[in-house]
């Protein structure tokens, strides 16, 4: 159970706080980010070292699609949205399921990137996985989505091992945004979306956000390795924000949300099934800006359920319940004028109770330190460390199966796990920025290889027991990155190079081990070994007379996987072979007087996808394959756009996963500022 | 968008021996060199007053702990025994005079020769190119009323006669001469700081 001791304690902190703030400066006001950007011209950002920066000056790979940009894609989805980003792979699993991971290795419910809303964790721990369809946000909400590219673990703790993105949403204080959008298009899609800002006198602003959703998943065929069948599909969200400026240093902001998708999916299992996702949250925020720097205590928590059909897991139907809590504290202070300090503590309860056969529940208590120290050496060098401590204490109670050589004091065990972010950022003359960047993230075992599920089925007369492995080790992601930049005034454009490494340590496979135990067969996860991956990501984009912009990327990338598996069942994991070698992505955009016009281009070389974590791992063949979406709209009056876009548009349908063939999509919208 | 694309370097023409060498030297030597390498750079920064110019001052001011709200008197701060610095001035009048609101604040423009810059009426200064050695009684006139004081002439900040300095090209800078500000009574919210440049 979550002890208040913790929560009350960080309260108790920020109480003392605000005293000395109270004998100390007097007078404050929290960060309008919008106008923070209209001073410099560029996005700020605090998803690189938790500090407020401009983006050019964050020490690290990070690339922030706006709210135009994100409009002008013309997506349905956040993914949809994510895909045009150099260094991001988006698998599209069916309509409305995709998984999104940086720098390759994406899977189905890709467990290596962690994604926030304003900070808030909406990565899903039971599956080690983001459900994106369930994100109680919208686009016309969305200020900026922040894509850090490598670990960042340093700032964020567990899962941020393979990059952070973080949707930044609109501040109900310093905001007005009353905008509403309507959707139809084909394969039964009707989508509704509104986001509306009300300010309670000039200190209180209350933002509402409410989306819907129903259509039909794709109808191309379901290729027999990957089996399931499909069911009917809608989203609805609510979101409502809260925030209010108590006095001139002091803010608080308090959100709710609730989401309720129901969609197919391809899971861990690699089979398509229909499952059903609920999620709720609540949160509350207190900002402090005082003498001894901006201090900001977070508490939140999240609930989501899973429930899915017997197909899911080849013979049992479920639900997943998950509770994680998490409190933070985190003060941020300047040190002369060269110095920026951050330092940071949280604490964080994570449980979830066994299924199908309940009765049980593993849960565990995380614990953490983070320190982060920038020094401006010149005005042109700058050095960037960050270090983090987690210290996870794992448990379980209740009822666990007989036969298996566990007890719950077998889940008795703690593990710490330290991380780090380093950077150098050189900014040689006027055109050129290069980053020299180390770091190292950790990516927890989900709840369900913790032991989340916990099922006897049998095989041909067998006994086949799954209750997690509690002596499961994480996953560690080493990087080592080279960034340039230069700006090419005479081309109006800008380069980006980004060369990298990482060595991914101690991966998991979730069906990596079997084990002969008296009473039948004991499968367990295991981590099965390294895979090491080195790519480039060369993009150049610009503009040229007043009305075009465009951009090109390529990205090689090539992975080696060095896995053994304690007993080969099916390694459930092939980075080496999932990841295409190649990828290249381009745009093209045009934007006069009332009319704008976009098209992007993405093409993926050949590449393979899992078919079954259980039986025999089969690979399925992906060939190379382009893929154009675009957008057309025509802004009516001051208020009313109208606008016409499509996704995968050159092809009716097109293999680009190992699940169904993606279907083209066509979609007109009407979007309303009032 | 990927952030490198609006990158403009913080190294502008003046600075890009300190940048070059950096690493080559021992941190002494870098801090020598950085002084000299503000002097040589914030000098080259120099020029006329834009429209940009203003409007970024303006929204910066907005973080103030105290920012200035509705009608902002703007005393443009010149030498008149010196033309361009006269012209300077007239052109930043201009620029308001055409009506200038910028986050809500409405700048109007009040001439003010530097030799009158003690009695004059105004919310906030700003000081243009060449007045020179007798930006003392600016910075005296800004402690006494407890008010900003902005320019693009960043050798004013750093000898403490201003306390904000202003760059938009070839990228956005914000520098804050932290006696000078706190002299003035001016503070800026925390995480604003952040984003700045303090000396």
């Amino acid at each position: 159970m979550l002890s208040i001791f913790p929560i009350a304690g960080l309260v108790g902190s920020l109480i003392c706080l605000a005293m000395l703030a109270d004998s100390g400066r007097s007078q404050a006001q929290s960060l309008d980010y919008g106008a923070a950007e209209k001073v410099f011209g560029e996005p700020v950002t605090v998803s690189v070292t938790g500090s407020p920066q401009r983006a050019s000056d964050a020490p690290a790979d990070i690339e922030i699609e706006t709210a135009d940009e994100i409009r002008q894609f013309g997506a349905y989805d956040i993914p949809g949205a994510l895909s045009h980003l150099t260094g991001v792979d988006v698998l599209r699993w069916t309509n409305d399921d995709a998984d999104v991971s940086i720098h390759g290795y994406d899977e189905a419910y890709s467990p290596r990137t962690l994604v926030l809303i304003d900070g808030r964790q909406v990565y899903g721990d039971f599956y080690g996985y983001t459900p994106w369809s369930a994100l109680p946000v919208e686009f016309g909400a969305i200020r900026q989505i922040e894509v850090v590219q490598g670990p960042s673990s340093a700032l964020f703790g567990f899962n941020a091992a393979g990059g952070v993105i973080n949707i930044i949403t609109y501040d109900p204080l310093h905001d007005n945004i009353n905008t509403a959008k309507l959707s139809a298009g084909t394969q039964g899609l009707a989508q509704v979306s509104a986001v509306g800002t009300f300010k309670l006198g000039a200190d209180t602003g209350i933002r509402v956000q409410l989306g819907g959703r129903r259509d039909d998943d794709f109808s191309t065929a379901i290729p027999a390795a990957v089996s399931g069948s499909r069911g009917s599909e809608s989203r609805a969200a609510i979101d409502i924000a809260g925030a209010m400026q108590a006095s001139d240093n002091l803010r608080f902001d308090i959100e709710l949300s609730h989401s309720a998708v129901q969609q197919d999916e391809i899971p861990n299992t690699y089979n398509l099934v229909n499952l059903t996702t609920d999620t709720n949250s609540v949160l509350g925020r207190a900002t402090l800006d005082s003498s001894l720097g901006l201090a900001q205590l977070q508490v939140y928590n999240n609930w989501l359920t899973e429930t899915f059909p017997a197909q899911a897991t080849g013979g049992f139907a479920g639900k997943l319940t998950n509770q994680v809590t998490v409190a933070q504290l985190q003060d941020i202070f300047k040190l002369g004028n060269d110095h920026t300090l951050r330092g940071s503590i949280e604490y964080r309860h994570n449980t979830m109770s066994t299924t199908p056969i309940t009765g049980g529940h593993v849960f565990y208590d995380v614990v953490s330190g983070g320190a982060m120290w920038e020094w401006k050496i010149t005005p042109g060098v700058s050095a960037t460390n960050a270090l983090r401590v987690d210290y996870l204490m794992l448990g379980r109670d209740g009822f666990l199966i007989s036969g298996v050589p566990y007890t719950n004091s077998s889940w008795d065990r703690s593990l710490m796990e330290p991380s780090f972010n380093s950077s150098l950022v050189w900014r040689s003359d006027d055109l050129d920025t290069l980053r020299l960047i180390a770091s190292r993230g950790v990516q927890l075992p989900n709840m369900e290889d913790f032991g989340g599920i916990q099922e006897v089925t049998s095989l041909a007369g067998l006994r086949i027991a799954l209750v997690g492995l509690p002596t499961l080790g994480p996953t560690t992601v080493t990087s080592f990155q080279a960034d340039w930049d230069r700006t090419i005034p005479w081309l109006h454009a800008a380069l980006h190079a980004s060369l990298y490494h990482q060595t991914t340590a101690a991966v998991i496979s979730e069906t990596g081990q079997i084990s002969f135990i008296p009473s039948g067969i004991l499968l367990s996860p295991a981590n099965i070994g390294d895979s090491r991956t080195t790519g480039l990501d060369l993009q150049l984009s610009g503009k040229f007379s007043d009305d075009w912009h465009w951009s090109i990327a390529y990205t090689p990338q090539i992975v080696t996987d060095h896995f053994v598996a304690p007993m080969l069942v099916s390694l459930g994991v092939n980075y080496q072979h999932t990841t295409p070698v190649h990828t290249a992505k381009a745009s093209l955009g045009w934007t006069h007087g009332n009319w704008e016009a976009n098209g992007y281009l993405r093409y993926e070389s050949t590449s393979y996808g899992l078919t079954s974590r259980f039986l025999t791992g089969a690979l399925a063949r992906i060939d190379g394959y382009i893929a154009l979406d675009g957008r057309v709209a025509y802004k009516l009056t001051d208020r009313v756009t109208l606008s016409l876009s499509g996704q995968n548009l050159t092809q009716s349908s097109q293999r680009q996963t190992s699940g169904p063939d993606v279907e083209r999509r066509v979609l007109g919208s009407a979007s309303i500022d009032f | 968008m990927r952030s490198s694309s609006r990158v403009s370097q913080y190294c502008n023409r003046g600075f890009t021996a300190t940048c070059t060498v950096a690493g080559r030297i021992p941190r002494f030597g870098i801090l020598l060199i950085f002084a000299v390498g503000i002097s040589v750079a914030y000098r080259a920064a120099s020029a006329a007053v834009s429209e940009n110019d203003v409007t970024i001052a303006a929204r910066a001011l907005g973080f103030m702990e105290k920012p200035l709200t509705g009608v902002v008197r703007v005393g443009i701060v010149y030498e008149s025994d010196r033309p361009q610095s006269f012209q300077d001035a007239a052109s930043l009048q201009k620029i308001m005079d055409r009506g200038l609101t910028v986050g809500g604040l409405s700048l109007k423009p009040v001439m003010v020769p530097v030799g009158g810059v003690a009695g004059a009426n105004v919310d906030l200064l700003f000081l243009v190119d060449g007045v020179g050695a007798r930006a003392s009684s600016v910075g005296d006139a800004a402690r006494a009323r407890q008010i900003p004081c902005v320019t693009l002439d960043i050798d004013q900040v750093k000898n403490g006669d201003c306390a904000i300095g202003i760059r938009s090209e070839p990228r956005v800078e914000i520098l804050v001469n932290h006696e000078a500000a706190s002299r003035s009574g001016i503070g800026f919210a925390g995480a604003f700081k952040m984003l700045i440049t303090e000396f």
